[in-house]
């Protein structure tokens, strides 16, 4: 079944869409670690109540604002559902509550970052604010957990048990979880400041409202998505997903790949590659970093793509043609060695 | 008419035993897990009692039969016991031969190995062993149970607070009938923790002595920990391997309360309305429900809310319902997941499970669980509960097959 996205927001490294052409700034922690974070709304009291404001961490600020940001943007009050992804949740929330209840030997304890900490608080703040009693869930941790939600409001929609469903992912990045990262050699601290690296931690949040309903406003039709959950015959896995949609590899104008960086060769996506010799090919990390959930920010920028019919140069690895704009594939793999594949249509 | 879904395995692990047959015992006997903690060493040790599984880590290893023994959070032992338990019974020798999926829950994930890296973490940030931040996530124990299964198929983790695990199997029986899985196994882990005890302790619902669903002078939860699996089979599926289900999920509902963070709605809005729509999806009426396993954590709000929903969903008529969390402690994430299990065993074997430690009637209600077991009861439908913070409620209907 096809859907149609109605409405779309992200908070992220790189900000708007508007802003895309200027690179986001790389941040350093103060042992001189390298990471990318957000670029949030200068007043969060325009779309998010005040007095609800002051407890939220950042990841609830950045998540609740994105939904609400993209529930404007589709003209929509009441969604049907609710679903998020998330990798770590509210981060913030549980390391205060870990290191509150060490330094304080369990005695003591403000429950407020325990009650936050919960994956789903964002999915139900949300709910809450709007009143909205449908059906609401929340994806977690590494492996598919944004396209798990992508997935259930797909099959709720065809099941006709919603027809405009709210879907999203958000993750902030903490000090201690960078420090944490890199220690785990997660990503590489380089000495020399590496100006189109991708492999930086990063954040961020972005929502989409889906429905099965074209309109005009439409930013882009979602063809067909899939997880693969095997790194074994990816591309014949890819081949057959195209075959699926009946469409040819040839036919297929951009792929955005979750590539590091632009040296193809080395990367573990050269099969993928050699699959679309007559595709553009692109990247996102270099806008977001790296984290569980970064599909939804390669989601928001290929839908944005569509809707203004411009590639943004920092994005472009190889131009192998100038046909019409009129799909992209996203081929992005993520934690836990699945491959998640989403097919745009303008 | 909507694609018929078979439960063809169960597995459990909880304080009331380490697989299906010591539980089922245990509840035969009215026996309770309840008690001091010798594994979690918390400072609350004697004084909050918590649902323990008997076993240290390094004998859920043994039984998991797990040669590595370091890598693991107990939240991976414990549901890797429970699926490979589901899987057996299910009697699937090649787990790749349908499409099967693995959907995982869980509301800590490994908090009890990150507890212990962030003790030295906390003081020198390059301290801490990074194997016991390494299992944090959600998705660790749900890829470590996929990979101990050998299964190659599809695998996500849901965290829903306390409905995580009724989530999943609804998620896994959507999965099926959407043509997207032909067998999903499904349910939940959570291994109790320092973070959770002190937790629910700071919110002030941890009972200091044994819980009391649905009692007038209730005051409080008791957690435990466990993992509960079912394994969902496609009818083609199961007419291709000519096997004999144990039951049938025939109704699921999901709602959200939209109430207060970890309060829920004094009238219990959102359980209604998860209650009616499992009712709804299945095509069953309320007066063919037979038990009902209610969530029950023997909080005050919970169990009047949920009180009032029974109250108004069933007319009046409630029919025989008890908290087996009253025995197992209430196990979080894992909750729903046990409780289908639970469910399965009380219509298999004909039995009403008992809520133990009820005394007092309720001054608000007109209903009561049923205190002993009452043997010899036909039951055709049960109706499972699983409510969690965020008012993210979620009910599930078993069947006779």
């Amino acid at each position: 079944m096809e859907l149609y996205i109605k409405g779309i927001n992200s908070i992220s490294p790189v900000g708007s869409f508007d802003n895309i052409d200027n690179l986001p700034e790389v941040k350093l922690t103060d042992e001189g670690l390298k990471y990318y974070s957000c670029i949030e709304p200068a007043v969060y009291k325009e779309i998010i109540n005040p007095v609800l404001i002051r407890r939220m961490s950042r990841a609830m600020k950045i998540g609740i604002a994105s939904a609400l940001f993209c529930l404007k943007d589709a003209k929509l009050e009441m969604p049907d559902s609710i679903i998020t992804g998330t990798g770590l949740g509210c981060v913030e929330d549980s390391d205060k509550f870990l290191v509150s209840l060490i330094e304080n030997e369990e005695k003591m304890l403000n429950p407020t970052p325990f009650i936050q900490s919960t994956h789903n608080t964002i999915s139900s703040q949300i709910a809450l604010m709007l009143k909205c009693h449908g059906y609401n869930s929340t994806y977690a941790g590494r492996g598919a957990c944004f396209e798990t939600a992508m997935l259930d409001a797909l099959m709720l929609i065809s099941d006709n048990e919603a027809s405009n469903v709210l879907v999203g992912a958000y993750d902030e990045l903490i000090q201690n979880q960078i420090k944490i990262l890199y220690r785990l050699g997660q990503f590489r601290n380089y000495k020399k400041l590496n100006n189109i690296s991708g492999n930086l931690p990063g954040e961020g949040a972005a929502f989409f409202v889906l429905s099965d309903k074209q309109s005009e406003t439409d930013y882009a039709k979602l063809v067909g998505m899939e997880i693969i959950s095997s790194d074994n015959y990816l591309s014949e896995n890819i081949s057959e997903f195209l075959n699926k949609y009946s469409i040819e590899s040839k036919n297929i104008n951009s792929v955005l790949l979750g590539v590091e960086n632009t040296n193809l060769e080395n990367s573990n996506y050269s099969d993928v590659i050699n699959l679309f010799p007559f595709s553009n090919l692109l990247w996102f990390k270099r806008l977001c970093g790296e984290y569980m959930t970064d599909s939804a920010f390669a989601l928001w920028l290929a839908t944005n793509i569509l809707k203004s019919q411009k590639i943004p140069e920092n994005i472009i690895i190889r131009k192998n043609n100038t046909n019409a704009l009129d799909n992209i594939l996203i081929v992005n793999k993520i934690s836990g060695n699945q491959t998640a594949l989403f097919l745009l249509k303008k | 008419m909507s694609k018929r879904i078979f439960i063809t395995g169960t597995g459990i692990v909880s304080s009331i035993g380490n697989n299906e047959k010591e539980v089922l015992e245990s509840l035969r006997y009215g026996r309770s897990g309840i008690g001091i903690s010798k594994t979690l060493q918390s400072v609350y040790r004697d004084e909050i009692p918590v649902g323990e599984v008997s076993l240290s880590n390094n004998e859920l290893s043994e039984l998991a039969g797990i040669t590595n023994k370091i890598s693991n959070s107990r939240t991976a032992l414990l549901g890797i016991i429970a699926a490979k338990e589901a899987v057996t019974n299910a009697r699937i020798t090649n787990i790749n031969e349908f499409k099967t999926g693995l959907i995982s829950s869980t509301s800590v994930g490994g908090m009890d190995r990150s507890e212990i890296f962030y003790k030295d973490f906390s003081k020198n940030k390059l301290k801490g062993r990074l194997r016991n931040i390494a299992t944090h996530d959600c998705g660790e124990s749900t890829q470590n149970i996929a990979n101990k299964l050998n299964l190659n198929g599809f695998y996500t983790t849901i965290s829903t607070a306390c409905s995580s695990a009724a989530n999943a199997i609804m998620l896994g029986a959507r999965l099926i009938r959407n043509g997207y899985a032909d067998r999903i196994i499904a349910g939940g882990s959570d291994a109790l923790s320092l973070f959770t005890i002190n937790g629910f302790n700071s919110l002030m619902i941890l009972d200091r002595n044994f819980c009391r669903p649905f009692d007038e002078t209730r005051s409080g939860l008791n957690i435990g920990e466990g993992a509960g699996y079912v394994v969902l089979e496609s009818e083609e599926c199961l007419n291709k391997t000519g096997k004999i289900a144990l039951a049938e999920l025939t109704g699921y509902g999901n709602a959200c309360d939209a109430f207060h963070q970890t309060a829920s709605s004094p009238e219990g809005y959102g359980a209604y309305l998860a209650i009616s729509k499992a009712f709804k999806s299945g095509n069953i009426t309320p007066e063919m429900i037979g038990y009902i396993n209610v969530h029950g954590t023997g909080t005050p709000n919970n169990d009047l809310s949920e009180g009032m929903a029974l109250q108004k969903v069933f007319d009046g008529k409630v029919p025989y319902f008890s908290s087996t969390k009253s025995a197992t402690g209430h196990t979080l994430g894992a909750s729903g997941g046990i409780e289908a299990v639970l469910s399965i065993l009380a219509i298999r074997n004909k039995m009403v499970l008992p809520s133990l430690n009820f005394m007092e009637q309720m001054k608000e209600l007109t209903i009561c669980p049923v205190k002993q077991k009452i043997d010899n009861v036909e039951i055709n439908h049960v109706l499972s509960n699983s409510f969690g913070f965020g008012g993210n409620n979620t009910s599930l209907i078993f069947s006779k097959v």
